[in-house]
Parts: C-alpha cells; structure tokens; sequence
C-alpha cells in the first residue's frame, strides 16, 4: 500500500499539475481564437495568381496587409475542396506556405503535411487508426488482434506503454509475445510457489489465463 | 470624368441601348444602383469579360459603359452572365479595351427589391474619394515571362514577416478502474504545441512542443506507483526549405525531416532543394531514447540522405539514407533506409520501405553480414466504380543494437525473432449510400502463423443523416485464442458535434485450457462525445466499460484542446 509520504507526495503532485493546467487554460482561453487563424500581419505568403480579381472581397482599401473585418473564406465553394473536421478549422498557413503548391503536397497524402511520428514503422495508411474528426487514435485493440496476439481478458484494458516501451512517443515497435517479456517483474514476486525455484519460466499459458490481473486461475 | 457626366452617359446609353432595361424602369439615376467592375479578359472578337456577374443581379441585356485611361469611352450590351462574371459585347468600332478597364452598369433597383436584396445606398462623390495613402514600402519584385501579368502580388518574405505566436495546449485525462479492489490507472496530461514565426527577424520559425505525464498505477499488494514526467518533444529553429531560400536548416530537438526513420535528434540537420524535386541532407547530433522521458547523450549519430525523381508523371520518387550510431562512445548501429513511393494520377500507388542493418564481426548475436529488419510494402487502387483494393506486408526484425530502444529483447529472440504480416484490404461500394467492407490477413512469428478475417457494411446516413453505421463480423487465429465477435460501431456527425458509438461482442477460446474454462467472453461499450466550446475548446468525453467473466473495467476519460 502507499505510504502516507508518498500519498502526500501524490496529493501535492495532484494540485501542482492541476493547477499548471488551470493557468494553462486561463492563458490560452483569453487569447483570442481566429477563424483559421489568419492575422493580418502574416501578409501575403502565397502567390494571389489564382485569385479571384475582386480584391475586396477580403481587403479594405489602402492597406494590402488589412484583411476585411469577420474576413472568412469558405473552401469548399472557392475551391472545390471539402475541408472536415480539424482540417476545417486549422489555421491556413498549415498548408498554404511558402513551400510551395499545395496540389503538391495533397499527392502525397498525410505524409505531404503531417510529420510522421512513427517513423516509417506503420506505414502510410494513417486513417487505419486516425480521422479528421479527431487525430486521436481509435480501434486500438480490434488492430492488436490481427498481430497474433489478441488482447484478452485484462490484457485489453492494460496501457500501451506497459509493453511497448515507445508507446508514449508514437513508438509501437513489435513486442515478443513471451509472457516474460511483460512479466518479467511479476514471474521475480512469483513466490508460491517459488517460480525460479520449480523453473516456471516460460509457458506461463500453461497454468494461467489472461483473465485477471493478478490471481491465477488454473487448469 | 465627374459623377454627373457619367450618370448621363448611362442614361443616355440604357435610353438608346438596351431596350429591356429601357422598357422596365426609367432612366433617372435615381432608379439604378451603378456598380463598378473590370475588364479581366478579352474574348473572340469585340466580347469582353467583367469581373461581376448573376452574383450582382447583373442580366443579359444590360448595357455596360468602359472608361479606358486613354479616354475613348466604349459601351456595350451583357451577352452571357456567370455567378461571378459576364461576358459584354462591345457596340459601334473604336479603340480596344484593354484588360484592366475600369467599367460600370446601372443596376435597377427594382431588381434588388426582387432579389430581396437591399439596394446599395447610393455612394456620395465624396465618399468615392480615398485617402491619402501612405508611401509604399514594398519593392516590386521582378518580373520574368514565366510569371503571370495579372494580379502578381509580393509576397512577403519570411524575415519582413511579423513575429507571430500560434498552436495549440491540450489536456488529456483517463482513469481506468476494475472491480478488483485496489485497481486502477490513471493520469494526466498537459501539453503544447508553440509555434514562433520570425522570432529572431531571420524568416525561420521556433517550435515548440512539451508535454507533463502524470500517472498513478494502483496495484493490490504492491506498492503504489506514481509519477510525474515532462518531457520535450521539439524545440527546435528551423529556417529555409521553401521558395526563398531551398537549404534548410534546423537546429535543436526535432524529428528529422529529410528521412524520419532516423528519428528524432538532438542537433543539427542541414537539407538542400536540387533541381526539379530532389534533395539530400545531413544530420548528426544526440539521439534520445524513444521513451517516456526523451533521455539523451548516450547515442550519437551522423545521417545523410538523398532523394531521386525518377518519373514526374507517375509520381515515381526514390529515397537512400544512412545513419551511423554511437552508444557511449562505441560504434553501434549501420543502418541503411530505402523508400520508394510511386503516386500516379491512376492506378496503383505503392509505398516500399526497407530498413537493413549491416553487422560486424562485433555483433554476437547476428554475426557479420547485412539483414533486413523492417520491410514495409503497401500497394493500393481506388477503381472509378469505388472498388478500393489495397496489399499490404509488414516485417520485423529485431536489430542488434546497443541503444536502448525496444523492450527486453535477449540473444534468442534478436537470432530468431520476428513478425510478419500480410493483408488484403477491399471496399466495395453496394448503394449510393452504403458499402462492403472486408479484410483477410495472415501473421507469423518465431512461434506459430495465424489469420484474421473481417466482413462488414459500412452505411451513411442510416436512420439519421449525418451518420455513419458500420457493422463488422470477425474472427482471428491468435497465438494463445481464437476470436469470434461481431463490432457495431455508429457515428453521428453535426455541427453541433459528435457522438459516437462503439459496441464489440466477442467470444474467445483459449489455447490448452480444458473445456470448462476455456471460453471467454468479453464485451465493450465505448461512448464518446465531441463537441467545441463557445471559447474555442475542442472536447472529447468518453466513458467505456470492458467486461469478462467475472471482471469488469471501467474507464472515463476527457480530451480537450485549443488552438491559438
């Protein structure tokens, strides 16, 4: 069980990270939130080419940097491109900048504006696990089935990171499917019986099952 | 030329010139709201386009007068009308317009009341006057004949720009408890993405990217654990890389950009635009270790990289890169990546990547020679009748290496480890409004091979519009089960938010149990809300439960974020 001066230690932790995220959230609550976060003082960054020729439409005259007040710009009927969810409200200099045309970057998929966090490991097919509607990941453990190792019993509400050890940086590098890899702590407390001594090392499947944390249930 | 005198010659021209505006409504100024407009481009013969259209209730018929900076003036008559456009057919012979022109129409009000619409207020002579401007500072830049003559506007370079603050905070938290006393696990996390463009007046940017992790694992019979972990993802200046200025550069804590599979790095990285698409690059500096806390200075590495286009029309590009690590000082890791990526307008696209690590006679587990530890081939066409059909293998090895990179991994499985898949993925359309869904693959590691097999329907807008319904049935040959179940998962999407809905009913038969407990069912029910605040607060809420045999899990959990 926990000791009093840790359970302080964790009360204390409690309130400084919660208020951390209080002021956080005060900061960044009374700055203002701009439709597509466009601010006049980032200017023209694109070339203005193919637009259309009533410049009114989104400056006010005698000043080229001022955009028209409320100035919004509805992409689909502009342009033809549907934006969804976070794309639609993203800011536009995430994707019109000075690299260059964005057609090419579209091409190319997620990977032509997102860094690819995973480096390479899970291929290019981001909307296996994300969406527009939230770039948080989503059918984690129906994918984990397909691997061979189906996550039963406690296994399927057991964090990522307790065996992949990258999970918290976008890091899913493969597991071995060994009991140990995991348990190695819990086969070391294993002591009744003692699981060194009887050298119960491997096979753990052959008395326990995924179905509780922590008692055994056996044939 | 003056107000009045325009006025007349309109009326003179919509008396004489267009019988339709002349029948319909007088000719007295007073009846028309004038608009202005531009010539922006010269058709066949004596036509011209103008810059406005249905959109402002112009109509064929209307008659148009052109006031060329040369005087001359030109009238004509709306032959065509677009939404944002009209094309006028120039009357009598004379001078051309040149594009650009300055140009009117006298639009009756009555066609406002129409439209319902309210009639511009009529502008005074000394309203139309603009204020003093202030002197230009912007240069022109020059112009070359690849560049278009209209509307070339200077952009403004990266080092003129304002510095400017934008990104976003986010705050993700997630308990998870179990009906077995003294279980759970939660935490919190805080985190921010900030982006600061210009802030040294050099046109690069500075990121920056941290999060804090705060967990606590209770566990019965053992200690409790809690920790609290900050840990700086990016913070890096990067400048260059764009239509200015083709090298880039990035110093700091960033992934690298030039190959990612390098990972992120502690130092310096250096890319440089060739001609026509290619690059190649640079890197070296500390590499962190891939956990929760980001601890550097044990792995040192160099990197170069270099990209190929070998076919514009195909899309065809081809990457080679190579990293040399350092483990506290002792050569490590020999790693060369290769990808190739192949996006034509139609047809197949392919994704291949190849990881292969040459070892040395230092490597005891693996022994000299080179092997290929991660290979990645997708291969995927969308057919015009909707067919998607998608390949996909995935490999892995485990490398011999130094770094602390992946979990305990001992002599036997770094020799004899590994993880292959290969999958087939196909979407067909059924309805207008709905769709077959399927996927059949196989896996394979040291131990055993298995398959998987999934079949479902994926309806849009079933019961409710704005909804997306998928019902899946699926089963898989694990290593230690066999799964059968059936997934039901609903979406509802609207402007006011989403719900989503996400229920799995399955039943698992575990390997080498006899038949009175051999069986496990278990069943989850996910619920999630999104919605934005009114202060620009995107939310998730979600609540799920897990059950299984005796057992149950509880999990509740928030994801908040906001842009700035």
């Amino acid at each position: 069980m926990m000791s009093q001066s840790n359970q302080n230690r964790s009360r204390h932790l409690w309130i400084g990270v919660a208020f951390a995220a209080y002021v956080m959230v005060a900061c960044v609550t009374s700055y203002p939130r701009i439709k597509n976060g466009w601010r006049d003082e980032l200017g023209p960054v694109i070339a203005h080419d193919s637009f259309p020729l009533q410049c009114d439409s989104c400056h006010v005259g005698g000043d080229w940097q001022t955009l028209v007040e409320g100035f919004t710009f509805d992409h689909e009927a502009e342009t033809g491109v549907v934006l969804n969810g976070a794309h639609d409200q993203a800011q536009c200099l995430r994707c019109h900048n000075d690299r260059g045309e964005v057609a090419t970057f579209v091409e190319q998929g997620c990977a032509g504006c997102h860094e690819d966090i995973h480096i390479g490991t899970l291929g290019t097919r981001c909307d296996s696990c994300h969406n527009e509607q939230t770039w948080r990941p989503r059918n984690q453990v129906a994918m984990h089935n397909r691997t061979g190792f189906s996550l039963d019993g406690v296994h399927a509400a057991t964090s990522c990171r307790n065996c992949h050890q990258g999970a918290e940086v976008g890091r899913f590098t493969p597991t071995s499917s060994e009991c140990v890899t995991c348990h190695r702590d819990d086969l070391a407390r294993a002591n009744n019986p003692n699981h060194f001594g009887l050298g119960l090392i491997d096979r753990c499947d052959r008395c326990h099952m995924p179905t509780r944390w922590n008692q055994v249930e056996t044939q | 030329m003056n107000g009045w005198y325009r006025g007349m010659l309109l009326a003179l021209v919509l008396t004489i010139g267009s019988e339709r505006a002349y029948a319909q409504e007088s000719t007295s100024e007073s009846g028309f709201v004038r608009l202005d407009m531009r010539a922006i481009a010269t058709g066949s013969g004596s036509d011209i386009v103008v810059d406005r259209g249905a959109s402002d209730l112009i109509e064929v018929g209307d008659s148009a007068v052109f006031f060329p900076r040369g005087g001359a003036t030109r009238t004509g008559e709306v032959l065509r009308v677009e939404d944002r456009s009209a094309m006028v057919r120039l009357s009598g012979v004379g001078q051309p317009v040149p594009i650009g022109t300055r140009a009117e129409v006298l639009i009756p009000r009555a066609r406002f009341d129409r439209a319902g619409e309210p009639a511009p207020e009529a502008v005074s002579e000394a309203e139309l006057v603009l204020p003093d401007h202030p002197p230009w500072e912007n240069q022109d830049e020059e112009w070359s004949s690849d560049k278009p003559l209209l509307a070339e506007i200077k952009a403004i370079r990266p080092e003129d720009r304002s510095m400017v603050i934008s990104g976003r905070v986010y705050i993700i938290g997630d308990g998870t408890y179990t009906t077995e006393p003294g279980r759970s696990d939660s935490f919190l996390r805080v985190g921010t993405d900030v982006d600061y463009l210009n802030p040294f007046g050099k046109g690069g940017g500075l990121h920056i990217d941290a999060e804090g992790n705060y967990r606590i694992t209770n566990t019965p019979d053992q200690a409790d654990e809690s920790d609290f972990l900050t840990r700086l993802d990016r913070f890096s200046y990067a400048r260059g890389g764009d239509r200015f200025i083709p090298n880039r550069t990035e110093y700091g804590r960033f992934l690298q950009r030039g190959m990612p599979e390098f990972g992120v790095l502690d130092g310096i990285e250096f890319g440089r635009k060739l001609s026509d698409g290619e690059h190649s690059g640079w890197s070296f500096g500390f590499m962190p270790e891939p956990d929760a806390e980001y601890q550097t200075g044990e792995d040192f590495q160099v990197a170069f990289n270099r990209t190929w286009k070998l076919d514009d029309f195909e899309g065809v590009t081809v990457d080679g890169g190579y990293q040399k690590t350092f483990h506290e000082g002792n050569s490590d890791r020999d790693l060369f990546v290769t990808k190739v990526v192949r996006l034509p307008k139609d047809g197949w696209d392919f994704y291949g990547t190849a990881w292969v690590d040459l070892y040395t006679s230092g490597d005891g587990a693996k022994g000299s020679g080179a092997e290929v530890t991660q290979l990645h081939l997708s291969t995927n066409r969308e057919y015009e009748d909707g067919l998607e059909l998608g390949f996909t293998y995935s490999s892995f090895r485990f490398p011999e290496v130094d770094r602390n990179e992946y979990t305990t991994v001992n002599d036997t499985e770094l020799a004899d480890g590994e993880s292959q898949r290969f999958w087939v993925d196909v979407s067909k359309p059924r309805t207008k409004d709905s769709s077959y869904v399927g996927r059949v693959g196989t896996w394979r590691d040291e131990f055993e091979t298995g398959a998987d097999l999934e079949a479902g329907i994926e309806l849009e807008d079933w019961y409710l519009d704005n909804s997306l319904t998928t019902v899946t049935l699926f089963g898989t040959n694990g290593r230690f089960s066999n799964i059968a179940g059936l997934r039901f998962a609903y979406g509802l999407y609207s402007d006011s938010g989403t719900w989503d809905l996400f229920a799995e009913a399955s039943r698992r038969e575990l390997d080498d149990f006899s038949s009175d407990v051999d069986e496990l069912p278990l069943y989850r029910l996910r619920l999630t809300r999104g919605f934005q605040t009114k202060s620009g607060w995107d939310v998730d809420l979600y609540g799920e439960v897990l059950s299984w045999q005796e057992e149950s899990a509880f999990s509740l959990g928030f994801f908040a974020q906001r842009g700035f």
